[in-house]
């Protein structure tokens, strides 16, 4: 019983994904471009940590040495399993960035991140500054709960992950931490931000698969419609 | 309320017609071989060019004090090939070519001649390790005015006694840590570790850090850019 009131209340904030999304091409548009850089930055990544499955904390760490953890994958090291990662790495982490820059400029300047994303003090008056947001919503009476759940989790990964990640990735380069040392040390050396940019991809990992979970929940192909065109959420809107 | 309505549905309906095309025409340019390698390669471009606008000589990479340091038994040896390319050491000479003044053979005692630095700095490799070594050498910054390099040049491109090569850009040879290396903890390199002379660069990646040094050139140019960046690699990883 307890797992099915959970549940619901991951379902709901997919049927507000898709409501502001609706409102917005630019999140639209974001939101793909962002999930095709994420899965060709994660199968890269995998590539790139293949050719050395190990984590340690601190500064170094090497094979010779003891580790933090022993991942239990393979050491890898086929050059066209390496060399086409770091293309596609970053590459893919450009544009996941740029697009991200892009995304937080309009989510600030559009007040998409004030009125869609920060967990409001009085749901109800949300409801009324978008009160078309009620027409597709399965159970009103539910999407208060999935509303809180919904933005937090849309403000930890937007805030708080895709910024770790992109601090710990510059964390790792030479040239980049002889400017900018604190990008390291902050986290007490190269080998611990190499170690946090794993786990945040873990956590990053697990909440896309949550995601896909609550768009399934919520009604798979009328929710990615939705994400693509919004046309279904208008449609509801005008009958 | 309503012509608002109206015009956002104009918007998304123009708008779906680009988000449909959008992706079929991104995957379709990635599915032309001729366009593969270019477009995989933009993102490693924009990531050397982002770097250069940010290395300056006046940042240095993090060095460390003695009780940082790795011992030298747990230094990871890595070679593409042998650990060993028996080097005649007696015999041996650095030949200088390309757009200097003095081009020719230089010996060990030659270089040695110019003022020692020793520093201890990171040594990262592109795999995912990193450890902490004592490097001392001259500056190559030193070397580069003892042989009349051309001001103008780009870039500086090694040999290796086991056929690896290596270049990178002059803002890099130029920066105060950027030794040519002739000892390693305070002795004379081993043979493992490229003996007699190598490079160590703190600000830069492992791979371009080449052992066995038997050729270097000062060029405008570069007819081919390094091993492993032949291969996929960046080529001023920077980032």
């Amino acid at each position: 019983m307890a797992e099915s009131v959970q549940l619901h209340e991951l379902a709901i904030p997919e049927v507000n994904v898709s409501d502001a999304l609706r409102h917005s091409a630019v999140v639209r548009v974001t939101h793909w471009i962002t999930t095709i850089s994420f899965l060709a930055l994660l199968l890269s990544g995998i590539a790139i940590l293949l050719a050395h499955p190990r984590l340690y904390w601190g500064e170094t760490g090497a094979r010779e040495g003891p580790s933090l953890i022993d991942l239990p994958l393979p050491f890898v090291l086929d050059v066209p399993i390496r060399g086409p990662g770091r293309y596609l790495h970053f590459l893919s982490a450009w544009v996941c960035v740029l697009t991200g820059l892009f995304y937080l400029l309009y989510g600030f300047f559009s007040r998409h991140f004030r009125k869609n994303l920060l967990p409001s003090k009085d749901d109800f008056s949300w409801r009324v500054i978008s009160p078309h947001l009620r027409l597709t919503r399965p159970k009103p009476e539910e999407a208060l709960k999935y509303n809180g759940v919904q933005r937090l989790a849309y403000i930890a990964v937007v805030f708080v992950l895709f910024p770790l990640m992109i601090w710990t990735g510059l964390g790792m380069s030479p040239a980049v931490t002889s400017v900018f040392p604190w990008l390291a040390t902050t986290f007490g050396g190269q080998q611990s931000a190499r170690t946090i940019h794993f786990f945040v991809t873990i956590v990053l990992v697990i909440f896309v698969l949550v995601h896909i979970i609550m768009v399934f929940r919520a009604g798979f192909i009328a929710r990615v419609r939705a994400m693509i065109t919004g046309r279904v959420a208008a449609a509801k809107e005008h009958s | 309320m309503n012509s608002r309505i109206d015009s956002c549905q104009f918007k998304t309906i123009s708008r779906r017609g680009l988000l449909k095309l959008t992706p079929v025409a991104v995957l379709g340019a990635f599915a032309i071989p001729q366009l593969q390698k270019p477009l995989l390669k933009g993102g490693l471009r924009f990531s050397d060019w982002a770097s250069t606008r940010l290395f300056r000589s006046g940042h240095l990479a993090p060095t460390f004090t003695d009780s940082d340091l790795t011992p030298f038994e747990k230094f990871p040896i890595n070679d593409y090939d042998v650990d060993d390319p028996e080097v005649d050491l007696d015999k041996w000479t650095l030949a200088v070519s390309g757009s200097v003044q003095k081009p020719g053979d230089y010996t060990l005692a030659q270089i040695h001649a110019l003022p020692k630095v020793t520093q201890n700095t990171r040594h990262v490799c592109v795999e995912g390790w990193d450890v902490i070594g004592r490097f001392g050498g001259v500056r190559l910054s030193d070397f580069l005015k003892t042989i009349g390099a051309d001001p103008t040049a780009r870039f500086i491109s090694v040999e290796c006694a086991d056929d690896y090569y290596e270049s990178i850009d002059i803002a890099t040879a130029m920066h105060p840590q950027s030794l040519l290396c002739y000892e390693m903890y305070g002795q004379p390199l081993t043979r493992e570790h490229g003996a007699p002379l190598r490079l160590s660069i703190p600000t830069t990646i492992g791979y371009k850090q080449a052992k066995y040094l038997t050729h270097l050139k000062v060029s405008h140019v570069l007819e081919k850019v390094g091993y492993w960046e032949d291969q996929g690699y960046p080529e001023f990883y920077g980032l």
